[in-house]
Formats: C-alpha cells, sequence, structure tokens
C-alpha cells in the first residue's frame, strides 16, 4: 500500500510537542527523521519544495542525538528535531545554489554558516536545501508549489521553507527576510514567520541579496516553535559587520503569558489601502481576539507607513544591483530573464536616491518610534499580506474591484514596510478566505523585544483554532 | 504607481551610457520597473531631510589582511 500522510505521522508534531515525548523516550529522533524522509518522498513529485535532502546525513545525525539523549547529554529543545534550510545559506559539504544556474556548478560549502552551526550545536538535524527564488530576489519560488492548493505558489523567498513547514514534512526551517521573504510565504501557506530585528542573527555564509536589510529567522509550525528556534540561532556574532550586541531575552520567556497589561494598536494607514475583501474581513475578525486576551486595543495612525515600504524598495532594489551587476557582466545570460532586467533597470536608479532613502530611513524609524512611544505600545498587528496565495500560472492579486496587482509589488507593499524599519515582526495563521487558502496576520514589536511579539502571538494561536484545519495535499 | 516620465528610449540610452545595455526583449520591463523606482523616490519626496544624516556603519580599522582584500 502506498505511503498517506495521516496526522499521527511524527513529523506532524510542533517542537514542542516532540521534545517532551523524545524525552520521555516514547519517540526517538531516528523516528522522527525518517517520518520526515517518508513524507518528503510522498510528497515531493507535488510540492516540489527541496533543492537536496540529505537523508543518510539526516539519519546518522539522528542516531547520534538518540544516543545522547539516552545517555543523558541534552542539548536542549531542539535535540533531535529535523529542520530545513532554505538555499541561500551554506550548509557543510553541500553547494549552495542559491536557485540559480549561475552557481550550477558552484563547489560545496566548505563550513556551515553560523546560524546552522548554532542549530546543530542546539542538536537539531538539517533534513536538507529548500527552494527559493533565484538569489531570493522574489516572491514566487518557483517550482515549489503551496499545500492548501498545488496550483498556488508558496510565496516567497522562503518559499520551499514555508511549504516544507505547511506540509509538515518538519516543524521548523531557516528562512531569510529582506523584503518579506520569511513572512511573505509563511503568511501565504498559514505557518509561522517571524523576522527578528535586523542584526539579531547572523548573516555570514548567507548569501546576501541586500546588505542592510537582510534578516535570518525561523520558519515554523508554531509560535513556539519559531521562539524556541530563535533562541538558538539569535545572538552577536563579531564577524558580522551588521551583528547588533543587544541583550538577549529568552524568546520563550513570556509564552505562557496571557496579554494583560500588553498594548496593541491596530494600524490601518496603508496596510488595509488595498486588500481582498476576505483578507481585510479576516483582519477586522482577528483585533478582538487580542482584547479578550487581556491585551489594551487601540487604533494608531502611522502616516509614513507607504514612505518605509518606498524607502525599503529603493534600498532593496540598489543594493541588490552591486551585489549582483559584476557577476551578471560576465554570465548574463544563466541568470534568470526577471533577475536580469531587476539588476539592469535598477542599475540606472541614481545614487542619490538610494542616499536619499537611507535618509528617509532615519526619519521612519524615529517616526515609527514616536508612533509605539506615545501610545505606548508594546506591538501593532497589520494584514500580512493583501491578497493569498495567487495562482502559479497568474501571479497577480485580483481585487473585488476587478484590478490587479503583480505580486512582486503587492506582497511586498506590506511586508517591506518593516525591512525598511527593522523591527521584529512575526506573522501568523489568521483564518481562511472562501476558497480555504490561508491568510496572515503580522503582529510587529518594538526592537530585539521578539520575547513580547511572541508572547501576543502564541496568546492569538491559542485563542484560535486555525492550525487545527489540514492543507490540501496531506489530506483531512 | 507609476511616473510615466521613464520610456524605454531613456531607458536603453541610460543603460548603453553605463555600460551594460538593456536587450531589447527586456526593455519594457526594466523600464516599467525603473519607472516604478523613481515613483517609490517620489513618494519620499514630502520628508523633510535636511540635516539628516543616513546612517553608514563603516569600519576603517585594518581587520583583513590584503589576501582577503578585493581583488584588483
Amino acid at each position: 500500500m502506498s505511503y498517506q500522510p495521516s496526522s499521527s505521522d511524527l513529523c506532524e508534531l510542533s517542537v514542542g510537542e516532540a521534545m517532551r515525548l523524545l524525552r520521555f523516550g516514547d519517540i526517538s529522533p531516528v523516528d522522527l527523521v525518517q517520518s520526515s524522509l517518508d513524507r518528503i518522498s510522498a510528497l515531493e513529485p507535488s510540492l516540489h519544495a527541496w533543492v537536496k535532502v540529505m537523508g543518510d546525513e539526516a539519519l546518522a545525525a539522528a542516531e547520534t542525538a538518540e544516543t545522547e539523549l539516552r545517555s543523558g547529554n541534552d542539548r536542549g529543545p531542539l535535540h533531535g528535531i529535523p529542520v530545513a534550510v532554505k538555499d541561500i545559506v551554506d550548509v557543510a559539504g553541500v553547494p549552495t545554489k542559491c536557485g540559480s544556474p549561475v552557481r550550477e556548478d558552484v563547489a560545496p560549502a566548505e563550513t556551515d554558516a553560523p546560524v546552522v552551526t548554532a542549530l546543530r550545536n542546539a542538536g537539531a538535524i538539517v533534513l536538507g536545501k529548500t527552494v527559493t527564488q533565484e538569489f531570493a530576489a522574489g516572491v514566487i519560488s518557483a517550482p515549489a508549489r503551496n499545500p492548501w492548493n498545488p496550483d498556488r505558489i508558496p510565496g516567497g523567498s522562503s518559499g520551499g521553507s514555508a511549504a516544507a513547514i505547511a506540509a509538515r514534512v518538519c516543524p521548523i526551517a531557516v528562512g531569510t527576510d529582506t523584503g518579506g521573504s520569511i513572512r511573505i510565504p509563511a503568511a501565504a501557506c498559514g505557518v509561522v514567520g517571524l523576522k527578528p530585528t535586523y542584526g539579531r542573527v547572523s548573516k555570514r555564509g548567507v548569501y546576501p541579496l541586500a546588505w542592510s536589510l537582510d534578516t535570518v529567522g525561523p520558519l515554523a509550525a508554531t509560535v513556539e516553535d519559531a521562539a524556541l528556534m530563535l533562541n538558538a540561532i539569535a545572538g552577536f556574532d563579531p564577524l558580522d559587520p551588521q551583528s547588533t550586541d543587544e541583550p538577549w531575552q529568552d524568546a520563550t520567556e513570556e509564552l505562557d503569558r496571557d496579554l494583560t497589561g500588553v498594548r496593541v494598536g491596530v494600524l490601518r494607514d496603508h496596510f488595509m489601502e488595498r486588500v481582498q475583501d476576505d483578507v481585510a474581513a479576516a483582519f477586522e475578525l482577528s483585533t478582538p481576539v487580542f482584547a479578550e486576551q487581556g491585551a489594551e486595543v487601540v487604533d494608531v495612525n502611522w502616516p509614513e507607513a507607504a514612505l518605509a515600504r518606498a524607502a525599503g524598495m529603493i534600498i532593496n532594489r540598489v543594493e541588490t544591483v552591486a551585489v549582483h551587476e559584476d557577476a551578471m557582466r560576465k554570465l548574463r545570460d544563466r541568470y534568470g530573464e526577471e533577475l536580469q532586467v531587476r539588476v539592469g533597470a535598477n542599475r540606472l536608479f541614481p545614487s542619490a536616491g538610494y542616499l536619499r532613502a537611507l535618509k528617509a530611513r532615519v526619519a521612519i524609524k524615529r517616526s515609527i518610534q514616536r508612533v509605539f512611544d506615545e501610545n505606548r505600545l508594546d506591538a501593532i498587528i497589520v494584514p500580512s499580506l493583501p491578497g493569498v496565495a495567487s495562482p502559479a500560472d497568474d501571479t497577480a492579486i485580483v481585487y473585488s474591484d476587478g484590478s490587479r496587482e503583480p505580486v512582486a509589488f503587492a506582497y511586498t507593499r506590506l511586508a517591506t514596510v518593516f525591512n525598511c524599519t527593522g523591527q521584529p515582526a512575526l506573522s501568523l495563521l489568521n483564518g481562511f478566505d472562501l476558497e480555504g487558502l490561508p491568510t496572515g496576520l503580522t503582529i510587529a514589536g518594538r526592537p530585539f523585544q521578539e520575547a513580547r511579539v511572541c508572547r501576543i502571538g502564541a496568546a492569538f494561536e491559542r485563542a484560535t483554532t486555525f492550525r487545527q484545519r489540514r492543507p490540501a495535499l496531506i489530506g483531512e | 504607481m507609476a511616473t510615466h516620465y521613464v520610456t524605454e528610449e531613456l531607458t536603453s540610452s541610460l543603460a548603453v551610457a553605463a555600460g551594460m545595455p538593456i536587450p531589447p526583449g527586456q526593455l519594457t520591463a526594466a523600464t516599467e520597473l525603473l519607472d516604478a523606482l523613481f515613483a517609490m523616490e517620489a513618494l519620499l519626496a514630502p520628508l523633510d531631510l535636511d540635516g539628516v544624516e543616513p546612517e553608514l556603519r563603516w569600519d576603517a580599522r585594518w581587520t583583513v589582511t590584503a589576501a582577503e582584500g578585493v581583488e584588483a
């Protein structure tokens, strides 16, 4: 009989669930990894989420983890947990191909990126590398598909990671976010995506897209899982020039608390100006949930939100040119057409405009700080995306007035705002549209206060039942 | 959102002048992208940024060896 995904499969366990069973000896890391590998084999013909599955290495690591756990050498909550890694992040012994023919013949990475080292040190087991848009520059992530409807895109650029989590192949994955590339696929696939504060996680060993915006972070099954993974990967890296040496607060520290004493701002400026009806309805239904959990919920205004997106996009696009223009002179035909066009066009944007965007970012950062301070906010909430996952053969969002917006602009219109400000932003599942596709909600907090953002997200997650619904690809 | 001031002719000639011509088949898409970026900049116009210094973190210490430096 052929394999059919089942909710009893071990790979469906969250980190929080698996870590308890692992310690009671009810399951083993080998069982967990084998379950993930079985599901990959079953789904990959439809999901296309992986560029490299490291089955033998993962099983060997699982055996080591099993021995360690049995002997009492407990590395913590991630010990024995399978993790996926986006293919712009170095994993020793595996070529980092970045989804590009340009790197088809690149040598295997000699060392792990520090974020991978941190995960291995925490006992996590690398399952393999996941699909990304070419050099993380886009939101479609072909050929990966969305587990809720395989005719839809998973979003991007960490689309393979999000699709793997949504298909419950594994509970955590490494993503990167420069203009929304963790939160966009998280929202499109109905999973949790946490963009930490810029500088919180080392980005050495991660192929750059735009240096002053690039952020590494978790995609996860639950907010608790994202927080546990962030605990493992966060920290100052003196060899990463953009790393920030800020005090660290355990991201799980507040997870069990309700929202008493927490102030949440509902922000509609910019974020609700052009969204699909079902997304708007889901967002409006979400706001009372925070109050029910004890939060004080207030409406706030931030007129500069649209400017944050504009400045973020300029910075993103111009820095991407600087990353790729030399290689593109030599290897133009090996780049995909979308990136050729992007680099060719944006190379012509004036440097004064880029520097103006950098200046604007300073003013915009001050403006969001004013909004938080004047309203005594812990976080703001906004829709993650203006629309659900688009069809793979027609990558645009269609609004109720019949107008269309290409996903490259639509998805980043909301998400890039928080790359410009650098603050932490958590996207989580916020219900479904009439076709059963996920919608996302974003909670953005104060810089370096990921623990508070996770607390608010966890309270929302506890109060809702959205995660009980299963994607079409893995059955009821 | 668009300025519509950026034409394909302008994009093409700028690209040639900048030493990286854009193939004719990509000119329409490239022009739309460049135009969109100018539109983004136009959005920033109302901000009074006089006296605002961009946050550029640059380290003048010699921390890398010449062998790790940029190739000539």
